[in-house]
Order: structure tokens, then C-alpha cells, then sequence
């Protein structure tokens, strides 16, 4: 690790200006939807940052309460919104551990397909976004453009680009259709060559590493102690991916590996997705090739009723560990709902990373933590 | 139930946390005992539990259940811890100190539920400052619930 270019000693200099406040956002380009920083300043330097969220707080927890099990699915794709996927399937998962639901082998690859899928175009943004950040406009053309075909891929089996509520207790909410399988095959086929692409112009880019590399040094240590999770603690070198680690759906029958950074810099939170995304294209491929035949549903009471108890389920969503925690009383509808979502819980080390770094660098840390403000808020 | 060694450990630490419960699915505890707890669970070797995943609460309409999800990425196991507050005086004590990731989630449940964690400051985290109760708690009054 070079120390040459930690400019926090700085802090620890004679030569002072005086303190200012300045408030960046909440309306700001870089904070990736309604999020407020509240930097002090020492000239350039930030000496402290007061992270503001609850701007798009609109209490699904709460409204989980007044509705049924099957409704809050919705719910749960205006969570992460860039991985709708990927919250339906913690959401369902935790029910069907609580039932006791056998979900048919077809339903378990279709929904590692989608899911896959998802982090895909969920990185996408990440990567496209940081790019932006960084001052390079071209990167977010590129990964826009294969993000399109996702979300077209997406739309073909839920009718949704986003907002998808495609999983079911269950199973999933309907098959593959027959346009699928072409389509998703030329993707694939494109995708190696997107990636090099995408590596080419941003990775490569001698600007964009000057702006990234030993910028917002995160250690393995406070990485684990401030329950950071996802390619922000990848990035850190800790292995720790619950598809690996704690194989759920059917994980563990898929051949990929899981990228770590060396740093823990802001370059390495950047890189290690799209080196996740070269693994979420090979389990696609293989998950695609493997579709057994069969329903893609099980047989699961018309009512959601799931015995009284409480479940804390995980899943490793697009950007680091989601959880729910469901409690049932028995009744129809959940008595509580609390979700871990892992943006809000990695946005906790931010003010952290950014102490003794410049004011530009503080874009550069938020967008490689890479938040969603619809899962921090909740 | 939690993994052999962790139960192991923890039936070794019961004289000295006589709160201490080691049940099916969880661990409860007095919120006297909860710091000695935690620390324990995080510094001792067998059991490291050196990530704080999830931290939340229940209202029970009697009282409060603050609800530990702990794991060890050393080990790889898991353990649930639980402790009950009355609800006339929800208290407990905080476990930034042991892990600082509890510093954002003991905020949210301070600021949804109203639950009081002493040893740091309480301030709300995503309803603003001046918004009056705390709205998963069971008896907040609010529009847009559905008739039953």
C-alpha cells in the first residue's frame, strides 16, 4: 500500500484554514438518487462527513405489516430497484424456509437465471454511473447498452423492466417463454467481449485510475467491523460470498469463482464488478444449458400462512448481503417485517473512508461503495 | 441450535452470565448481561463472531425483543441472540463499541421503534427530527393500513 498518495496527514498538519461546512446534496448527480453529505471542511480537505438519508424513507417495513404475505412482493422490487430480482428472491426464500416449500428444480434455475441476470444489469449501472462520476461519459453509453438488452430480457419473462415481482412462494410466477433462449444465447455470446470492452475504455483509462487507485483505502478489518458485505468487502480481500459460502437455490451446482481486490481502494471496489460479472455470465450459461424440465411451481395454499415463529434469511444480493427477517403470528399477513439491506448498512463505513481525502474524492468514494438510495431508506 | 463449539463455549460462560438461556433457535439474555455477552461472543477464539449482520427489533405490544444476527467469518457459523425489554423503559445497552457496523442499525431502531441505546447518542436516522413517535411500534396510529 503506498503511502505517497494518503494525503490524510494532512490533517495532522500545522498549517490550518478555517472550518467550513458544505452541504452536498440532497439534489446532487453523485449521490445516486436523494442523499444529503454534510462535509467539513479544511480548505480542500474533508474532515468530516454527516451522511443524511431517510429522504425516500417511505416505511415498506411498516406497510408489509397491513398486507398480505404475496403483496409485499412488489414491495420488495422498489427496494433495490437496480436488483429487483434478487430482493423477490430473499423475500420468497425466507417464507419458504418458514413453510417448509420444496421449490421444483426448473423454478430454482429459472430464478438463478434471472437473478444472475440482474446483478449483470445491476453492475452495469454501478460501473456505467462511476464512470460518469469520474468524468468519462463514454463508459456509461457502453454498459447502458448491454444493460438495455437485460432489461429487454427481463421484460420478455415478467413483462417488467424493473419493477419485475416475478418470484412466487413457491416457484416462479410463470416459464421461460420460447424468445428467451435466442436471446439470451446472443447475449452471452457478446458479453466477453462487452466486458473487455468496458475494461478497455474505463478500467484502462490513465485518468480514471489517477482519480481511483489508493483513493478511500478500505481494510479488511474495518471492513468486518463496520458489517460491510458485498464487492465493497470483496474489494477488501475478504471472501465472503454467500452463494459460496452458505449455498442457497441451487448455488452450489454451478462451477464460478469469486473475485477479491487487493487494496480495498476505490479502483478495486470498481473492478471487482466487472470481474463478478464475468462469473454471473458463467452461471448463467451453465444454469441455461442445465434447465431441467418440469413445473416451475409448487403446490403452495392458495393463503400465505406461515406457522407462527420468526426466520432471518440471507441472500448475497447485487451489492452485498440482504436479509429479511420475518416474524408470523400465524396470521395471513406478517407481524413484522425487517429487511438487512446491505446499501444502508455500507454506507455506515463512507464517513469513515472519506476523512482526510479531497472533495473530489469524496465522489469517487461514495460511487464505489455504490448505494441505492430506495434500499437505504427502505 | 447454535454450533457445538459455540454451545460448548457457552455453557462455560453460564455461571458467570447467569441471564443467559441457550435455546432451539436463540440465545436470550438480561440486557444486564447483554455487553459481557457480546464481547465474550466476539473475543473468544471457538466461537469469533467478528461480523454484526443484522440488528433489529420487535414490538410485542408487552414489550420490546432486540434481536442480534451474528457470524463468524472466521468459523462460519451463526448465532441468534435475543433480549427482552420491558416496554415502559426500553433500554439496552449499545454494541458499537464491539462492533461498529451496529452504529447505523441502532440508530433505524431507535428512530422506527423507539428503542433507547445507552452508552452513545440516539438520534434518528431516516424520519427527520422533528416527526412525533415511532411508527413500528404497535399502537402508532397511521393512514394507509388496510381494514382487515
Amino acid at each position: 500500500m503506498s503511502t505517497v498518495f494518503d494525503c490524510r496527514d494532512r490533517l495532522d498538519l500545522d498549517i490550518r484554514t478555517d472550518r467550513y461546512v458544505l452541504n452536498m446534496g440532497p439534489q446532487h448527480p453523485a449521490t445516486h438518487g436523494v442523499f444529503r453529505m454534510i462535509l467539513t471542511l479544511d480548505g480542500e480537505v474533508v474532515v468530516d462527513v454527516e451522511p443524511v438519508c431517510g429522504y425516500l424513507h417511505r416505511g415498506v417495513e411498516k406497510l408489509a405489516e397491513a398486507r398480505t404475505y404475496t403483496q409485499v412482493i412488489p414491495y420488495t422490487d422498489r427496494l433495490d430497484y437496480l436488483a429487483a430480482m434478487l430482493n423477490n428472491l430473499g423475500y420468497v426464500q425466507a417464507l419458504e424456509k418458514m413453510m417448509g416449500v420444496e421449490v421444483p428444480e426448473r423454478a430454482e434455475y429459472i430464478r438463478v437465471i434471472c437473478c444472475e441476470l440482474n446483478r449483470i444489469a445491476s453492475h452495469l449501472v454501478s460501473v456505467g454511473t462511476f464512470s460518469i462520476e469520474m468524468g468519462g461519459f463514454t463508459g456509461f453509453m457502453y454498459t447502458f447498452r448491454e444493460r438495455e438488452r437485460i432489461m429487454d430480457l427481463l421484460e420478455m419473462i415478467s413483462g417488467s423492466r424493473m419493477t419485475v415481482s416475478f418470484m412466487r412462494v413457491g416457484g416462479v410466477a410463470d416459464d421461460l417463454p420460447a424468445e428467451f433462449f435466442p436471446a439470451v444465447q446472443s447475449l452471452l455470446k457478446d458479453l466477453p467481449a462487452a466486458f473487455d470492452e468496458y475494461d478497455g475504455l474505463i478500467t484502462g483509462n490513465e485518468i480514471f485510475q489517477a482519480r481511483t487507485k489508493f483513493v478511500g483505502v478500505l481494510d479488511p478489518r474495518t471492513a468486518v467491523d463496520h458489517s460491510v458485505s458485498g464487492p465493497v468487502l470483496r474489494a477488501s480481500g475478504v471472501n465472503w460470498d454467500l452463494r459460496k459460502k452458505r449455498p442457497y437455490s441451487v448455488y452450489d451446482r454451478f462451477d464460478f469463482e469469486v473475485p477479491l481486490g487487493e487494496r480495498g481502494d476505490s479502483f478495486d471496489r470498481f473492478r471487482i464488478r466487472i470481474e463478478e460479472m464475468r462469473q454471473s455470465a458463467r452461471i448463467i450459461e451453465q444454469a441455461v444449458a442445465g434447465l431441467p424440465e418440469g413445473p416451475v411451481m409448487a403446490k403452495v395454499p392458495k393463503v400465505i400462512k406461515p406457522p407462527a415463529g420468526e426466520i432471518y434469511h440471507e441472500i448475497e444480493g447485487a451489492r452485498g448481503i440482504l436479509g429479511y427477517y420475518l416474524v408470523s403470528d400465524g396470521s395471513p399477513k406478517p407481524y413484522r417485517m425487517h429487511v438487512r439491506r446491505p446499501s444502508f448498512i455500507n454506507l455506515g463505513v463512507v464517513a469513515e473512508l472519506c476523512r482526510g481525502w479531497k472533495i473530489a474524492d469524496v465522489v469517487a468514494i461514495l460511487g464505489s461503495v455504490d448505494i441505492v438510495m430506495g434500499e437505504v431508506d427502505c | 441450535m447454535p454450533d457445538e463449539r459455540v454451545a460448548g463455549r457457552l455453557a462455560a460462560l453460564a455461571p458467570e452470565v447467569p441471564s443467559l438461556a441457550v435455546g432451539e433457535d436463540a440465545v436470550t439474555v438480561a440486557r444486564e448481561d447483554l455487553t459481557a455477552l457480546m464481547r465474550f461472543l466476539k473475543d473468544d477464539p471457538e466461537c469469533a463472531f467478528d461480523f454484526l449482520t443484522n440488528l433489529t427489533a420487535t414490538d410485542y405490544s408487552d414489550h420490546f425483543t432486540v434481536v442480534y444476527h451474528l457470524v463468524s467469518f472466521v468459523h462460519g457459523h451463526l448465532l441468534t441472540v435475543k433480549c427482552d425489554l420491558p416496554r415502559e423503559e426500553p433500554q439496552i445497552p449499545t454494541v458499537m463499541d464491539i462492533w461498529g457496523g451496529a452504529d447505523f442499525q441502532e440508530r433505524e431502531v431507535f428512530d422506527l421503534l423507539g428503542v433507547v441505546f445507552t452508552g452513545r447518542e440516539n438520534s434518528r436516522i431516516l424520519l427527520h427530527e422533528g416527526f412525533k413517535g415511532h411508527p413500528l411500534r404497535k399502537d402508532f396510529e397511521w393512514a394507509g393500513g388496510r381494514e382487515s
